[in-house]
């Protein structure tokens, strides 16, 4: 049984300890995706704390047999996001919309979420395709309308960039396999 | 319900790890990962590629956050339980491990770059040693020639020094205007050798050949190699004359008297 299961295990279980290893474990990946998703770091802060509490709070509901224990998190994170900018941006449009647009600019030229590692190394397109969805949290709907291309060709956008990424990785454990063998 | 292929290919996969399939296809979809090993396995493999996506891209949230977090988690649930051993205190455990993740992470990060250092270098290594092993083939090749050339020149210095050796000179016609061999032919010893320097190149397709003139028939004497400057051709007895022609490359059984560029009688 590996470390992740025992310390999900014993979350499950209400464990704070367990708790406390699996945020330092996945709170800077969470943290990365909901600060892209909204671009604002003090709501990013909050709903990074209100999605480990949700998962808290839901945790006998994780499934282990339907997925990991992060696309779990993340999906709570994803949601909770977008939820905080819907209702964001329903208070914001009753007030003035421009100053909206003129804040949303200002802080992303102040966040540093510019995309790194194996996302980073792939075509524009794909890039933005997975940033669309992945980190953006757009539908397949939204973000084919966004990069202005018909459903179905970004829909294989996504395709080819999962596979992609995936040549990628095993590559990089190709590597990592041969220094190994090489050092041992 | 689709099959296999279809759902790795509709992209059902990556909306179902978004989260993004409706709750109608989403049992349908469960079951098949449940009962499909290969499609399972592919899942698992997207899921660990965008795990690692969103690894590599973190961001490191302020401390507080934490410390928020059990504070309101103390606070909303009465009935949190913890381990007896690790019951003391939530901070300690946490620096602690934080303490030795740092420790472990700075021993992978060194482990990590100085593999990579002594891959890169095994790798130079390599590649100097395969450079280094076609030098030495270029040398070995180039010593092969130079041992041939001198063994050639012997030849020729030891067939020149004898007395019995007599010199015959070929020049060539019109057809090798400026043409000119020198052949060396000891009937003591019985052997013949051309220098071949002042013959012009000829095509690719075309090479020089010998002949020794016996009773009216052309006997081959073989093929001038162009590539030496000295070639030790084969001595034939009572020829009469010696002669050069030009033959279609690899040289001919019987010669091509209208291709004659030179001839001496000897």
């Amino acid at each position: 049984m590996s470390n992740d299961t025992i310390y999900i295990e014993r979350f499950q279980n209400r464990d704070e300890t367990a708790l406390s290893k699996l945020y330092d474990m996945y709170s800077g990946a969470i943290y990365g995706v909901i600060i892209r998703m909204c671009r604002n770091e003090e709501a990013a802060q909050e709903i990074l704390q209100e999605t480990f509490m949700k998962a808290w709070d839901k945790s006998h509901l994780y499934d282990a047999s339907k997925g990991k224990f992060y696309t779990w998190l993340y999906r709570i994170a994803r949601n909770t996001t977008l939820n905080f900018l819907r209702k964001d941006e329903k208070l914001i449009q009753t007030e003035d919309l421009s100053v909206y647009k003129d804040e949303g600019v200002e802080e992303n030229e102040n966040l540093h979420v510019e995309l790194k590692g194996a996302l980073s190394k792939l075509d524009e397109h794909h890039q933005t395709a997975l940033k669309l969805v992945y980190f953006n949290g757009l539908t397949h709907k939204e973000a084919h309308e966004e990069m202005g291309v018909p459903l179905g060709t970004f829909k294989s956008y996504v395709r080819q960039a999962v596979g992609k990424l995936r040549d990628i990785y095993a590559k990089e454990l190709l590597v990592l396999i041969c220094i190994l063998e090489l050092l041992t | 319900m689709k099959d296999r292929n279809a759902i790795i290919e509709s992209g059902m996969l990556e909306m179902y790890l978004l989260g993004l399939i409706p709750d109608k296809e989403l049992v349908t979809l469960e079951k098949m990962l449940a009962e499909d090993e290969i499609l399972a396995q592919k899942y698992a493999e997207i899921e660990q590629d965008f795990e690692n996506v969103s690894l590599e891209n973190a961001i490191q949230p302020p401390d507080f956050i934490k410390e928020d977090l059990f504070a309101a988690i103390r606070e909303d649930y009465v009935n949190v339980r913890t381990l007896p051993e690790e019951n003391v205190s939530i901070e300690k455990p946490v620096k602690k491990s934080q303490t030795f993740m740092w420790i472990a992470a700075s021993l992978a990060a060194i482990f990590m770059v100085s593999s990579l250092w002594m891959f890169t270098q095994w790798d130079s290594t390599k590649t100097d040693l395969k450079t280094t092993q076609q030098e030495l083939d270029n040398i070995k090749s180039q010593i092969e020639n130079l041992q041939g050339e001198l063994k050639n020149s012997q030849l020729l210095a030891d067939v020149i020094k004898d007395p019995n050796t007599l010199q015959y000179a070929l020049k060539g016609n019109d057809k090798i205007p400026g043409g000119f061999a020198t052949a060396y032919i000891n009937h003591e010893e019985k052997s013949a050798i051309v220098n071949v320097q002042k013959l012009p190149g000829l095509s690719a397709d075309k090479t020089y050949q010998m002949w020794g003139d016996v009773n009216g028939e052309m006997i081959s004497m073989g093929v001038i190699d162009k590539s030496k400057d000295v070639v030790v051709l084969e001595y034939i007895n009572k020829a009469t004359s010696l002669n050069i022609t030009i033959e279609p490359k690899g040289g001919s059984a019987h010669a091509t008297v209208e291709q004659l560029v030179s001839n001496v009688y000897l």
